[in-house]
């Protein structure tokens, strides 16, 4: 069986595994990543090699049979639609995290500046956040490769 | 309240001049999602809003704009520097940091008259010399604890049953307050106990020394003596009979109870809670079992009890509600924390949930023998042969060598939520904690596996409840809830905020 959406096709192998390709140009590894961590529990998962540089995330169930421990395992096709779901989740989550980190550095900067690490108060606005107009502040010195 | 329907139009048209703040989300139920800014302040708003958001399909002006302005979700031209302000939140919320370790266990004996089955360290028939902490040992660890740079320090004065070792005591609680007043530091001090073995003398020396008594209820007698054994199987009977001795000498307020559910308990919640008011308390902690020592390997072997504790906690809860509106005041310890990181600025502190880990940095144990350990569940673990925790010992290590060992800088690594696996996007991080002993006892590693924790999954239910008991938005349980977190009755909250 396959099944496709924008920028995400499945391939469902047999009862217990399934490889879903992603398309890369949507779908960046960190979502992929993060996204699949939280499948850990009822599956085992890779990412195998893609010749296109897309992405594929092979998914193998670890029980397909009802047990004592595990009464009501997840079928491969949920688990597909609900990868589907937790990807596009933690894709916003990741562009959100992307547009946010120069601002939450600097709100931590300024929280903890006043528990005397810090000899100056850090200056920056939501206006220039990564103070680029100030070389030499901490952000800017936080952000250096060199720390 | 944050839950708020929001008009078709608030999401119908582009306005692409606010930018975000930093924020995380995650999906309550159906048809809600739950959005969590840097400092805990949250809106609860349809399914699909956070891409509205960030697709910058906000309508300004709209409610939900203004909303999220307000709590500092967005940012637009017209908002002014906000960023101190929220700084200043942030600060406030992890203020519980400041002063580093401020609670100091001190393990005074392992001795026991009980044979409780979820403790681990007692020795029912073991002798004095071997398991009570020495004179020299005691003013070791009095003079650990005073390095602590915190201004206000606690002393809890635990076991084994510490009062069996009450000339320790004695010589304990002089030396620490001569210290503390000569450092200029507020001391407070707690007893333990089971209260099996108290006299009246040492219920007047408590009361003059000002300490408070911490015992344990763990339900009405058929419970309590089940989960209690000691000889007599007499348990509850004198726990209540000293109770009531306490209340009268060292004073009604300065005798608190904590209850631990077992498995028997888990059918039991309501009987357990009436017999907390049957008593008098106004305070009860649903507290589950600790995982050490228990089988806790697998997670569908805990699951199934996790499932089970979670039922039982939820109808509790329902139960501490009904109670509150029937006249009585009843709050519930862990929801209480809970909703102070939820909808006030404030942090709490309270050590097993908490980011950094409380382990060490708000809470060290003093072992009789002279160990120091990061928390009373590491000791737990050192008993059954594990000393992963074990981070040195007053008559070997300074103060200093204790927080540059290995195992503390080891456990300092995984101490953080805010930059764990699974939990960095969870936007319940700024309610929860970290507890890397508990990861490593259940799980093998400090780090821990949130897919399969069971600190995650109980913590993510009862957080996930309560927002959809303030989603509900009764304003009869709001007031209760507000209630526990302001420390007041129902009564006198309605006298301010009148329905």
């Amino acid at each position: 069986m396959s099944n496709t959406v924008e920028g995400f096709r499945s391939e469902v192998g047999s009862e217990s595994s399934a490889v879903i390709y992603l398309d890369s140009r949507i779908y960046g590894k960190e979502a992929v990543l993060k996204a699949s961590y939280w499948f850990t529990d009822v599956a085992y998962i890779s990412f195998p090699e893609c010749p296109d540089h897309n992405l594929a995330v092979e998914i193998k169930l670890k029980s397909t049979q009802p047990s004592l421990e595990n009464p009501k395992p997840i079928s491969i096709e949920n688990l597909i639609a609900e990868f589907c779901n937790s990807l596009l989740d933690f894709e916003l989550r990741h562009q959100i995290d992307v547009e946010t980190a120069p601002v939450r550095q600097l709100i931590l900067a300024k929280a903890f500046s006043e528990s005397g690490i810090l000899e100056d108060e850090p200056p920056g606005s939501v206006a220039d956040p990564v103070e680029v107009s100030k070389p030499t502040s901490l952000v800017q010195i936080l952000n250096s490769p060199k720390i | 309240m944050s839950r708020v329907f929001y008009p078709r139009e608030d999401y119908s048209s582009a306005d692409t001049a606010y930018r975000l703040l930093p924020f995380r989300f995650l999906r309550l139920n159906g048809n809600d999602e739950l959005l969590v800014n840097e400092v805990g302040e949250f809106v609860i708003a349809p399914v699909g809003t956070a891409r509205t958001i960030v697709q910058r399909q906000l309508v300004r002006g709209s409610d939900l704009y203004s909303t999220l302005k307000a709590k500092q979700f967005i940012v637009d031209g017209g908002s002014s520097p906000l960023l101190d302000l929220l700084a200043a939140k942030y600060r406030t919320k992890y203020s519980f940091i400041e002063g580093f370790t401020k609670l100091h266990i001190f393990v005074v004996t392992l001795r026991c008259d009980h044979s409780c089955q979820y403790c681990q360290v007692s020795r029912q028939t073991a002798d004095k010399e071997t398991f009570d902490m020495s004179l020299e040992t005691a003013n070791k660890s009095v003079a650990m604890m005073m390095k602590s740079p915190a201004p206000h320090i606690t002393l809890e004065l635990q076991g084994g049953e510490p009062l069996l070792a009450f000339d320790v005591i004695q010589h304990l609680v002089p030396l620490a307050k001569k210290q503390a007043r000569s450092l200029h530091k507020e001391l407070d001090i707690v007893v333990t106990t089971n209260l099996a073995n108290v006299t009246d003398e040492m219920l007047f020396y408590l009361r003059d020394e000002g300490i408070k008594i911490s015992t344990s209820l763990d339900g009405p007698a058929f419970i309590h003596n089940a989960n209690r054994p000691r000889p007599g199987n007499n348990s509850y009977e004198l726990t209540i009979k000293n109770i009531e001795r306490a209340r009268k000498i060292v004073g009604e307020d300065r005798v608190a109870a904590l209850m631990t559910t077992t498995k028997l308990s888990l059918q039991h919640p309501t009987e357990i809670i009436d017999e907390y008011v049957k008593q008098g308390f106004h305070t009860i902690f649903l507290r589950p079992l600790s995982p050490y020592g228990f089988a806790t390997k697998t997670r569908h072997k805990t699951g199934y009890q996790l499932d089970n504790f979670l039922d039982f906690y939820k109808r509790g809860l329902a139960h501490i509600l009904q109670i509150n509106r029937n006249g009585y005041d009843l709050a519930e310890a862990y929801a209480k924390i809970l909703l102070t990181k939820m909808l006030t600025p404030y942090g709490t502190g309270y050590v097993d949930l908490q980011s950094p880990a409380g382990a060490g940095i708000n809470v060290l144990v003093y072992n009789y023998d002279g160990d120091v350990y990061a928390t009373d569940e590491s000791r737990m673990l050192a008993e059954m042969g594990d000393y992963t925790f074990r981070l040195g010992n007053v008559h070997t290590e300074t103060h200093r060598e204790i927080f540059t060992s290995d195992s503390f800088v080891n456990l300092l690594s995984a101490s953080c939520n805010q930059s764990l696996p699974g939990c960095a996007d969870c936007a319940l991080q700024p309610y929860c904690g970290s507890d890397p002993i508990f990861n490593h006892a259940t799980q093998g590693d400090i780090f821990g596996h949130r897919p399969t924790s069971n600190f995650c999954h109980r913590n993510m239910q009862i957080i996930k409840h309560l927002f959809e008991l303030i989603s509900e938005n009764d304003a009869e349980t709001m007031r209760i809830l507000f209630a526990w977190i302001q420390n007041t009755t129902l009564r006198e909250l309605k006298k301010v905020t009148p329905s």
